[in-house]
């Protein structure tokens, strides 16, 4: 990658002289011209695209932090100033932009901003505390007993499943709160106990004993709530002695590869990853061939977060039967499906808004499945998916990779 | 007549002033006109919110602005009509806002009033057989370039719009209003000469058709109007006439063969004569699609380095950006025999670009020049803002200005950086067609300067002055831009337009409520 690293930021003041230099250009609300191939598919910040006034841009957020970071602050922070920053999904694509360019980090900034925000008590919204309180009450956003975030292991009769905290496994499977917890993600969680068992791979997982990584409450800005998280699932982690952890969930692998990785003693993949490791490896035996056209998006925290583009597509690719086709925004310069940095939660019509632009722009392709890596990109675009009234299945790569290997009918 | 500098001043002085008493901008007035606006936009297309009014009172330059009262994003000239009306109607001053991308003062509010931000009108009509495009203000060069180039020319060679040589974000129309103009000119034109029609919305809510926009003129050849053509009264208005809802530009063909050349001199002593030479004949043989001679050093603050000084040892002189197109390589052949003979008969050479290493490949492919500029405007990386200006004089006094720009960065660059060498202002003239008329010879001046220092920011703001009163007292040249800009002018009909254009403005803008500050149009 050659710019900055999108997610890992510091301090707000450390922003305050960069958000001067923004020339407010405003490629950062765009996909990289150079790159451009098709001019309906321009525009590449979901904010800017939804509400379209310069405050919602990255151009807009930097001159946020600029007046408030003057002294005395040119501005107050109220419910609007909030909205602005909480519609930003933090995908980074701004900074994928500015930061070669300029050397701008703006994704970073507004992380930082939030934070800032959280510390002096003037947020997050009011929509996100209720998660937040969950996580700290419960161990997970839903507010779900933390008897039944394992459950779903004792439904999967065919595939032994260790309890990695009484037995020494080789990898984590560390499932994530949507994984554990929402039916409509069963499948996954399945899958990727499945394709893990059928490797070979001497794995486990926590159980009832698994604890949210924290990553929403990082998200929305509660830093000094997410740290002493982190510190306690961290430490949870290496005592299972695991030399791999190994997620399914796009969310989660950020966080832990950006805020755990100098305190945890394994290594973190996300499933593609480590799937396409196996397949490099070993060999993966297709039962199945799977005769469909299919679009690959790529989500946030994978792709722009960590540059995990070629592994999925390798996967796709090597699915008999399956053809792959690129939509115009890809890569780096894939569009955000809307739902990240808290925007879901709080601004679901933006979400949904988001996703359904980029749900024609896959059937733009003549696919006919829309592929991901994510539970929050994969449950968004289904709803942009239907918001467009467009017949698109959209299905987790994992699940796909097991039909194929499994020879699932 | 004054001289630059005291003229200078009084519009300094003029622009600090308090409004006109006769403009409202009380609280009640503003809250009635944005329920009105409302009433037009709805809800959620006009705010009055600070935080969304702030991001609209800076540019990236330390121009001084203020927020504007109300921002409204209208969606179409109907729309714009009754935003503007309202505003005459209650005496509030406005100002049109494209994609924002701005310097010095542009599109700031002077004094607050409605800021009409055009994004949304983003309409983009190709017409291959007219080979015209119209297109609205929000519509971006990148986006514009690639819906021409989806459709073909009659003997099926692609299509392109003339853009200027700026990012792919940049809104086309307010490039082409503000005679930003065609960077690769050199064949088709100026911008003026590109426009086929324009839609105003004049600053009392009239509306006026131009050119191909004019009732019945869509079924005449383009450029014939049906009454008198005042096309170029509205060019370099910048929105001081009111608002450019909609404009038809002329497409041309973009050959599928084409090469990019950048020449150098071979006596570095004499590069600058050499260069001026070698464009005026390349002009004169009508075979190049693209000429510029680049200011010293705009290649390395354009290559993706941090510090572009460290480039300036290897760079050429003088370097000269050309681009030869042909139907297929035959014809490409022979375009490049031509171009050779002329480099070498005065005296310059083809830099082996594989010998620029500090470069990477986008910035030597015709499509980025065309495209996006210099890699989309990667100059700024190096260190923050800048400004420039531009003017018009004959191509033989270019040297003159050189040197006398030479100085005043020894005067008074110098005295804020000791460690200061010609090197580092990587920046002096540069020449772009076409010839024989308007873009004769701009002359560019760049400031690099980073906003968080203080010296930079003086040591800028003295040399952005100094500049100004260099052109204006040295070499004659008409200022008319609050940016201390000099835009092109049609020379042999600039005076008739000038007075034109004040006369025009003092009848539709009678209240002097469109965009005032930056286009005054007065005395000075």
């Amino acid at each position: 990658m050659q710019y900055a690293q999108i997610g890992k930021f510091g301090h707000l003041f450390e922003y305050r002289n960069t958000a001067w230099k923004c020339v407010k250009c405003k490629l950062c609300g765009m996909t990289r011209p150079e790159i451009l191939t098709n001019y309906r598919f321009a525009d590449n910040c979901p904010a800017a695209t939804y509400f379209r006034f310069d405050a919602y841009f990255s151009t807009g957020r930097m001159e946020l932090i600029r007046a408030i970071t003057c002294d005395p602050p040119e501005l107050v922070i109220d419910e609007k100033f909030l909205e602005i920053l909480y519609t930003c999904t933090a995908c980074g694509n701004c900074q994928v932009i500015c930061s070669e360019m300029k050397g701008l980090e703006p994704t970073n900034a507004f992380m930082a901003l939030r934070v800032y925000l959280v510390e002096k008590g003037l947020a997050p919204l009011p929509e996100h505390r209720p998660l937040i309180k969950s996580i700290e009450n419960y161990d997970n956003p839903w507010m779900s007993p933390r008897s039944q975030r394992g459950r779903w292991a004792k439904r999967l009769k065919d595939v032994e499943i260790k309890d990695a905290s009484k037995e020494k496994v080789e990898v984590l499977y560390f499932v994530g709160c949507t994984g554990s917890y929402d039916p409509a993600f069963r499948d996954v969680v399945f899958s990727t106990a499945r394709l893990l068992h059928g490797a070979g791979v001497n794995f486990g997982i926590l159980g009832e004993k698994e604890r949210c990584c924290g990553s929403t409450v990082m998200r929305v800005g509660d830093m000094k709530s997410f740290v002493k998280r982190r510190d306690e699932v961290a430490e949870q982690l290496n005592n299972t002695g695991a030399r791999y952890v190994v997620t399914a969930c796009a969310g989660c692998y950020s966080t832990f590869k950006h805020f755990y990785q100098e305190h945890l003693r394994a290594e973190v993949r996300h499933i593609v990853e480590f799937m396409d490791e196996v397949a490099q490896d070993k060999g993966l035996e297709h039962k199945k061939e799977i005769p469909s056209k299919v679009t690959y998006h790529d989500p946030c925290h994978l792709g722009r977060y960590f540059g995990v583009f070629d592994a999925p597509r390798q996967i796709l690719q090597n699915i008999p039967g399956v053809e792959l086709v690129e939509m115009p925004r890809n890569r780096e310069y894939s569009l955000c499906c809307g739902a990240g940095g808290g925007v879901r939660t709080a601004f679901t019509e933006v979400a949904v808004a988001t996703a359904g632009l980029r749900a024609k722009e896959a059937a733009s392709t003549g696919a006919e499945m829309i592929v991901t890596a994510c539970p929050f990109c994969e449950q968004n675009i289904s709803d942009g998916v239907k918001r467009e009234g467009l017949e698109l299945p959209v299905v987790d790569l994992v699940k796909l990779l097991w039909d194929s290997v499994g020879g699932v009918s | 007549m004054k001289k630059g500098g005291e003229a200078l001043k009084e519009i300094e002085k003029k622009l600090r002033e308090q409004p006109p008493v006769r403009w409202d901008l009380s609280k009640e007035n503003l809250r009635e006109a944005l329920k009105e606006i409302r009433d037009v936009v709805g809800e959620r297309w006009a705010t009055d919110h600070r935080a969304v009014t702030i991001t609209y009172s800076r540019d990236f330059t330390p121009t001084p602005g203020k927020a504007p009262n109300i921002v409204v994003m209208p969606a179409s000239t109907e729309e714009v009509v009754e935003i503007v009306k309202i505003a005459h109607r209650r005496n509030i001053p406005f100002i049109p806002y494209s994609t924002g991308f701005n310097h010095g003062g542009l599109t700031l509010p002077r004094w607050g009033g409605i800021l009409l931000d055009l994004k949304r009108m983003n309409k983009i009509e190709v017409d291959a057989e007219r080979m015209t495009c119209t297109i609205g203000p929000g519509a971006r060069n990148a986006e514009v370039y690639l819906a021409v180039n989806e459709h073909l020319a009659h003997d099926g060679v692609k299509l392109r719009a003339c853009l200027p040589l700026t990012m792919g974000s940049i809104s086309t129309l307010a490039n082409y209003v503000a005679r930003g103009g065609p960077g690769i000119a050199i064949r088709y034109g100026l911008s003026s000469e590109l426009i086929a029609g324009m839609t105003w919305v004049l600053p009392d809510g009239q509306v006026l058709r131009l050119g191909v926009h004019a009732e019945g003129a869509e079924r005449l050849p383009l450029n014939w109007h049906p009454l008198v053509d005042i096309m170029g009264i509205f060019v370099a208005a910048d929105g001081g006439m009111g608002v450019c809802t909609e404009m038809t530009i002329r497409i041309v063909p973009e050959y599928p063969v084409e090469k990019l050349y950048i020449f150098d001199a071979d006596d570095r002593e004499r590069a600058l004569e050499s260069a001026l030479e070698f464009d005026l004949r390349l002009s004169r043989e009508e075979i190049a699609e693209f000429i510029y001679k680049s200011h010293h050093g705009q290649m390395a603050v354009a290559a993706p380095v941090d510090n572009p000084l460290d480039l300036a040892d290897y760079l050429p002189s003088d370097p000269v950006i050309v681009i030869i197109s042909g139907h297929d390589e035959e014809e490409l052949a022979i375009k490049e025999e031509i171009l050779m003979n002329i480099a070498e008969s005065t005296g310059m050479y083809a830099v082996d670009q594989q010998a620029l290493l500090f470069t990477d490949e986008p910035l030597f492919d015709p499509r980025y020049w065309k495209l996006v500029g210099p890699r989309v405007g990667a100059a700024m990386k190096w260190r923050g803002s800048f400004n420039w200006t531009a003017g018009n004089v004959k191509m033989d006094l270019i040297p003159l200005v050189h040197e006398y720009y030479r100085r005043l960065i020894h005067r008074y660059w110098k005295d804020s950086a000791p460690d200061f060498s010609e090197k580092m202002a990587l920046t002096g003239t540069a020449v772009q067609g076409p010839y024989p008329f308007a873009r004769l010879a701009p002359l560019e001046f760049d400031y690099w300067w980073d906003q968080g220092n203080p010296e930079d920011i003086k040591r800028a703001a003295v040399m952005l002055k100094k500049t100004t009163e260099m052109f204006v007292e040295k070499f004659k040249a008409t200022m008319y831009r609050r940016m201390y800009g000099f835009g092109e002018i049609e020379m042999p009909r600039a005076q008739v337009y000038w007075e034109l254009a004040k006369r025009f403005k003092a009848v539709v803008d009678e209240l002097y409520i469109s965009h005032p500050g930056v286009n005054p149009l007065d005395e000075q």
